[in-house]
Order: structure tokens, then sequence, then C-alpha cells
């Protein structure tokens, strides 16, 4: 386990006072297990939501699949809900909802490692339907597929009545077959079977890093996890960085020196610097990112090198959030129970994850060879700083203009609270007012008093208004007030000032908030409610594989909930970084050529992602703002 | 009903208590948009558009879950960026939402009306739905109808409608949380959903028993 006495220090641990029992340990370990669990059910609800989209059930799509297939999608995606709805007394058990004692959560900590396995076990199949989704008519590819679909639907009607089992093998053997492609796609989903969790074939297809051409498409719906295909471009930006700055370099050899030799064999000085820099651009939610693909993937080297000192980046570029603090305890008091389920793999899991943990399986055994002996020590913690420093000169504040929006600050995370709050209301997080409604409000009430208000038949319902109508001074000295000079817009207020109703319409006017912004309101949304929404769906009574096979509810109540709950926010945030885009375009702001939209990643990423060229490392030091403008134009707006 | 002046709009915008609270966002640039009983909408970036296709009709007897299908395949979605038009025909139709975020509250109702800037130029942006209930939470769509002999080139952001609103007795049945409600807090253009009224359920029962009295019509 890693120490945590340079932890002590930071004003996150004095204002924390968690000790490091047993009892939070296990805490801690449910903490990251919840995490876990939000993260697989989110992403079944994503790709459920994708499957009734590219399916048309409900969804947006201009493109259909031929019946057949979306069926089989369906089933097969029904069916790994079925998995997990089959091993629910396991998840309940590890899942325990409040009042436990101590005793009581170690004990279920105990049985965490069997629902973590069911979970992981999801995780494949729906990985696997993903990669189907992927090709048969994903968002990136449904333009393309088109064609292809209406010819496919044509040859169905013409064959309405035959089995759709005969048909795909009838075709598959005639001469006037659709592409096959779409047997192809039709037949491997015939083949997913839940003893198939661990099929090689597909668990290389989502191998890591992430390059734009593997990007899940369940991102391109869901953007709270999409930062991370940005991490080509952050590590482009640190590599030039470094080799155009000899204070850098030699700020980064002193941190190899200070690191252990082990996680320097684990992690090179461009991934630890990419990591950083990421942060300088992106803040906690690049963070929030990197850790929960490290959970979700058992990358306990991350966790146990790079997310130390990523949280020092954190406090040491001012960022405090209380989300941040318990997701960094969960990381570190939870580390070891995840060491342990990284070293267990179940005869199922073990060949997948050669090629799906890839990046974890390299790590693996450096981490291991860590053990406890990892610690922010003093030196290690000035050398970091120095770097941090150094980083924070390269991408300075001053450059914001270069930056497009200049680098993550603290006050942007301020903003992201309260926005975190109105996602909570399913509301839009497009933009921010300057003016506080109260204050607008004050001003108002000042100026217009109590005659604002009016009931349902239209008549003043405050006793001074209706003084002033039906007074001894009656209408008589309405009239006189509203014809007064003071007022501009027909009313005169008690107070007498001059401010024009304008001025006070004018407070009102909203300013659009940038695309990090919303990201991170949408990670705060998600860590904060994690735990309700997992317990929600996995506790509740209406949890039951009965209602797998009805016909008329083909998912479980609660999952459903889930599902809206999650898609609902997916498509608020989508919503929110559209308006903004046009919000900013009206304020005449620097906008986006329509190549870098982000309607653009999200359909195409590929494209997004290759616009930004890189420059020879010879070129200026705005070549690295270049790279990292570009790199934030698909979020940045 | 009392139609709002633009103060008692703005007091409502900023109003305290959040269940009398009117929400219109973003409000870009307020100042234009404000009018003396109205306040300016503008235009999204999704929009819908009926294809055409080999279904003959969306039979009303059919399987509702069909149905849904039915109407999503016959619909094409089209996303435009800021800066790019949507090109609207002559006699076309179109599906688009607002820009804005609106959530009515409880002792409010809105009408969505045309401006008359694009009135004259041949648009209409709704063909009879323009009521907005009390407790209204999402995007509004509009019904886009290009009635003149020009194509009309939309772009997402432009002002194209203006909400007034009524003072009403707060309801007790708000749209979010009123039974068969369709569309509440959608944040995009929806496509109809007709489907979902309970009267087609009625209708199809009816069609699939046997009519009272037709015994007495077989021929003996």
């Amino acid at each position: 386990m890693i120490a945590s006495s340079s932890f002590d220090k930071t004003p996150f641990d004095k204002a924390r006072g968690i000790g490091a029992t047993s009892g939070v340990n296990s805490r801690a370990s449910h903490a990251l297990f919840k995490l876990f669990a939000y993260e697989t059910l989110e992403r079944w609800a994503s790709v459920g939501a994708l499957i009734e989209d590219v399916t048309g059930a409900s969804g947006s799509s201009s493109e259909r699949l031929p019946a057949m297939v979306c069926e089989a999608l369906r089933e097969r995606h029904r069916r790994v809900f079925g998995f997990i709805a089959s091993h629910q007394s396991e998840l309940e058990c590890a899942f325990s909802a409040g009042k436990l004692t101590e005793g009581k959560l170690v004990e279920q900590a105990n049985k965490l490692p069997e629902a973590v396995r069911v979970l992981r076990q999801s995780q494949h199949a729906l990985a696997k339907i993903e990669r189907l989704l992927a090709q048969t008519g994903g968002l990136q590819q449904r333009a393309e597929l088109g064609f292809l679909m209406s010819e496919t639907r044509q040859w169905e009607i013409d064959q309405p009545a035959r089995n759709r089992r005969a048909k795909a093998n009838r075709v598959r053997s005639s001469a006037d077959k659709p592409d096959p492609k779409f047997w192809t796609v039709y037949e491997e989903i015939q083949q997913i079977d839940a003893a198939d969790w661990d099929h090689p074939a597909w668990a290389a297809s989502v191998a890591w890093p992430v390059t734009p051409s593997r990007l899940p498409i369940r991102w391109a719906q869901n953007p709270v996890g999409w930062l991370l295909a940005l991490r080509s471009q952050i590590t482009q930006l640190s590599a030039r960085l470094l080799a155009e700055s000899a204070e850098g370099h030699k700020a980064m050899q002193t941190l190899r020196m200070r690191l252990p030799s082990v996680a320097q064999q684990a992690y090179g000085a461009d991934v630890v610097l990419a990591a950083l820099i990421g942060i300088r651009c992106y803040g906690p939610a690049w963070y929030f990112t990197r850790v929960m693909e490290a959970v979700n993937q058992f990358d306990t080297g991350f966790l146990q090198i790079l997310e130390p000192l990523m949280f020092h980046a954190l406090n040491f570029f001012n960022f405090s959030d209380k989300n941040l603090v318990l997701m960094h305890d969960s990381v570190l008091r939870g580390l070891p129970l995840w060491q342990q389920l990284a070293e267990v793999k179940p005869a199922a899991c073990a060949r997948a994850e050669s090629g799906l943990y890839a990046e974890a399986a390299h790590t693996g055994p450096e981490a291991d060879a860590l053990g406890g002996s990892f610690a922010l020590n003093e030196a290690l913690t000035d050398a970091l700083d120095n770097v941090l420093s150094w980083a924070e000169d390269q991408l300075p504040d001053a450059h914001a203009c270069q930056l497009t929006q200049g680098v993550f600050t603290d006050k942007h995370l301020k903003r992201c609270a309260p926005m975190e709050d109105i996602l909570g209301d399913d509301m839009l997080i497009a933009s921010h007012r300057p003016y506080s409604l109260a204050h607008v409000n004050v001003l108002l009430q000042e100026k217009y008093g109590d005659s604002l208000d009016v009931d349902a038949s239209g008549v003043p319902v405050s006793g001074q208004a209706m003084h002033g109508l039906h007074g001894a001074g009656g209408f008589s000295s309405v009239l006189s007030s509203v014809h007064s000079p003071g007022s501009t817009s027909g009313h005169s207020g008690p107070s007498g000032h001059l401010m024009s109703v304008y001025h006070l319409i004018g407070m009102l006017a909203e300013e659009p908030i940038s695309c990090r912004e919303m990201i991170t309101a949408g990670w705060l949304h998600k860590l904060n409610r994690a735990s309700v929404m997992v317990y929600d769906t996995l506790l509740t009574s209406a949890f039951e594989t009965d209602n797998l096979c009805s016909a008329q509810c083909p998912l479980p109540a609660a999952a459903l909930r889930f599902m809206n709950h999650v898609n609902s926010r997916s498509r608020l945030l989508l919503k929110s970084m559209e308006t903004a885009q046009v919000h900013q375009m009206l304020m005449a702001l620097p906008t986006q050529s329509s190549a870098q939209w982000p309607s653009k990643p999200w359909y195409d990423s590929e494209k997004a992602l290759a616009a930004p060229s890189v420059p020879a490392p010879s070129e200026s030091v705005s070549a690295n703002y270049a790279i990292a403008a570009a790199a934030m134009a698909s979020l940045e707006i | 009903m009392t139609l709002l002046n633009e103060t008692q709009m703005l007091a409502r915008l900023v109003d305290p208590d959040p269940d009398r609270r009117l929400v219109i966002t973003p409000l870009i640039r307020p100042e234009e948009q404000f009018g003396p009983t109205s306040i300016d909408v503008r235009l999204g970036t999704d929009f819908q558009v009926m294809r055409r296709t080999n279904m003959a009709c969306l039979d009303l007897a059919g399987d509702p879950q069909k149905l849904a299908a039915d109407v999503q395949r016959a619909s094409h979605w089209v996303k435009v960026p800021p800066g790019e038009p949507f090109m609207l025909h002559p006699g076309e139709f179109a599906l688009a939402s607002t820009l804005e975020f609106v959530r009515i509250p409880l002792d409010l109702a809105a009408r969505l009306e045309g401006r008359s800037t694009w009135g004259r130029l041949g648009l209409q942006i709704h063909a009879t739905a323009g009521f907005v209930d009390p407790g209204f939470c999402g995007a509004l769509t509009f019904e886009l109808s290009n009635v003149s002999t020009m194509p009309l080139p939309l772009y997402p952001g432009v002002r194209i409608g203006q909400l007034c609103f009524y003072q009403s007795i707060r309801t007790n049945m708000p749209y979010n949380r009123k039974r068969y409600s369709k569309y509440s807090g959608k944040a995009t253009t929806a496509t109809s959903a007709f489907f979902q009224d309970p009267e087609y359920a009625r209708i199809r029962a009816a069609m699939n028993e046997t009519p009272a009295g037709a015994e007495f019509l077989q021929p003996s």
C-alpha cells in the first residue's frame, strides 16, 4: 500500500482527518467498487441507448439496420443484463446499503471480488457489442452504410415471410446477396454467448491506447469520458514542450532521478509529464477521466504511480473539491483490493485481458514490484513542484488567447460546482450569468416595487398598488408616475433611480461556458450520484430477471430508470455544447470552423483529431500553443 | 389570463422562488430579445425532415412499437453547425427546436408565435401547436414550413419566434407531471408521438372487436 505520509501535509488531508484503519480501507474499497459498478452500468446504459438509436426504437439516427440484426443486438444486450441480474445476490452482498458496522463492512469487502468478476464479464460482453455496433451502424459508419442499409431493407421487404436465419444462410449462398458485411456481423452476433466472454478477437479490437479509429462509439453519445480522445494531443504537446525547453528538460531529469526505478520503468518521463500537462489544460476532468479509465481496466500501475502525481498536481494548481479528495482517498485505500483483483484472473477473463488490458498487463508486474515503497517524499515533491512550475510557465494564463480559452484554472472549477446542481435539475448548462439573479432582483424590486405581481385577473396584488389605483389620488397619480421624465419604459421606481429597464434586462445576458467546464460538471454530477444510482439500480425490488423476457418491458424498471438518467444527462451535455457553440458565434467571439465543430468529433473523431498538424521541432515555441489550441479546439469554443 | 409585460417577465426570470421562476437559457442578447410583451427565441441546430418512403401510411391500427419505428424510419435528422444554413425549400416542412431551454412555472402559460420579419418572407414556425402548458420543461419544437416561392436559408441562432406569457391560476397538473405528456424534458427536436395517445389504443381495440349488432347483418 502507498505510504500516505506526504499527503498528510496537504490541506486536503488536514481537512479530511481519516485514519488508515481497516474499516476505512473497506469503505474506500467499496467506494472504488461503486465507481467501477457505476461505470459498468453507465456503459451498459450507453450501449443500450445506442442500440435503441441504431435499431430505431427511440433514437434519432437517420439510417436503420436490418430488422434481424437489430433483434440480434437487442437480444444480446438483454442477455448481458440478464447475466448481471442473475448474479444479483452477489452484488447485493457487496453493495449492502448503509448502516453497517465496520466489521460487517470488512466482511462485505471479502465478497467484492465475486461482484467485480460479474461486472467485469458483463463489461467484456458489452465491449463486444460495441464493436459490433461500430461495424454495423455506429454513428461513425452510419453515413457510409446508408445506401447499403436501404438496399438491405428493400431486400427484406421483398422477402417478408422467410425465416431470418434461413434467409441469412440463403443470402450468403445466393448471387444477388447484399453486401456480406451485414451477414458476417449477424453471424458474429449470433455467436456471442455467455460462455464466450473471452474471445480474443474482439478483445484485441478494443486494446489501448485509444486511437481515434478505435474510439468506442459510446463516447460519441456520452461526452463525459470523451477527454480520453485527446490523449494523443496531450502527449504531443508535452513532448514538444520538453524538447524545446532546457529548463524543463533539467526539471524532468531531476524528477526522473527522484522517481523510484520501478516507476521509471513502468512510466517514462513523457507519460508522467503528459499526465501533468493534462491537468494543466483540462483540470480535474482529466484526473477523473484517467483514474476511472484505470479503475475500469484494473491498471494498478497507474493508480499506484501516476494517480498520486496527478493528485499532487491538482493541489499545486489549487483545485479543491470534495470529489477529488474522495476519489483520491478511495484509490489510496482501495488499492490493495484492486491489486488483489487484478491478480485474480478468472479463466474466462484471462485471455480477454491479454488484449483488453494490455496496458495494465504491461505495468502490472512493475506495479507489484513497487509494493508499498512508492511514496511522495519531500525530495520527490520538490522535483514534482519544479516540473509543475515549469509547466505553468510554459502554459501561462497570459497566453490564454493563443490557447483559445487558456488553461483550466481553479476559477473554472468553482463555476462547475453550481453547474453540477443545474445538471441535476435536468437543465441546460450552456451558459452562466455574470450578474446573480438575486442582484438583478434587488435592483428590480427597488425600481419597480410591488407593482410587478399580478394575479390571474390581471389586477396588481400588492396593497400599495391597489391603493394607488383605488385610493384618493387614484388614477391620476398613476398616470403622472407613468409619464415622469425619469421613466424610460413607462415606469418609475420608488427610489427614483434613472436606471432604464434595458439596463436590468441587459444584466441577464449570459456568457457561454467552455466544453471543458461542462465535462467537468458532468464528472462532478456523475461522482455525486454514482452511489445512489447504483444502489437504486442493483438493489431495487423491480430488478428481477423475470421482466427480461417480457415483450412489453424488455428491461427491468430500475434499469430503464438508470438508462434514462444517464441518457438524459448525456443528451443535455451534448445539447449544452452545441448551444454554447452557437452562443459563442453570436457573441462574435472566436469560434471554430465547421470542421472542428464538436458535432464532428462525435460522428467523425478521426477527422477532428487528425486536424492538428505537428510542426517540426525546430519551429518556435508558439508551435506548442498551436498544438495545445488544436487539442483543445475539439473541446473548446 | 393576463399577458405579461417586459418588467413582469423580467421579474419572473429573476424570481428568488424556484417554483415561480421562469427559465429561458441561454439569453444571449436579452436587450435584443425582449419585446414589450414577448421574448424572442432562436433557432437551434437540430432539424428533422420527413423523407419519401415506400410506406403507404402510418397505420394507426398497427403495433405502437412498429409505428414508432416507422416514424423514425421516415424521419431524417439534420444537424447544422453554427454559421451554416439549413435550406428550407418552398412547400417544405421541417421540425426544428429552439436553441433555448425553457421551463415554464406552474402559474404561467406561454404561446409561441412567429416574428413578422420572417412571416413576411413566408416562414411559418408552427402549424397549429403554439401553446405551451404550465410546467413544460425542455426545448420547444418549431414546425417550420416555407410558404413562399424562394428557398429560405435558416441559420442556427437566428431569432425566428417569440414567446409571450400569460398569468394563470397555479395548476395542479403541470405538464411535466401530467399523465400522457410526451414531450416534456426533451432537449432537442421531438418527433410526433401520436401513437402514444391512449385513444389509438381504444381505436385499435374497437377495430379488433366485432361491431355490436353485426350478427343481425349476417345473411341468413
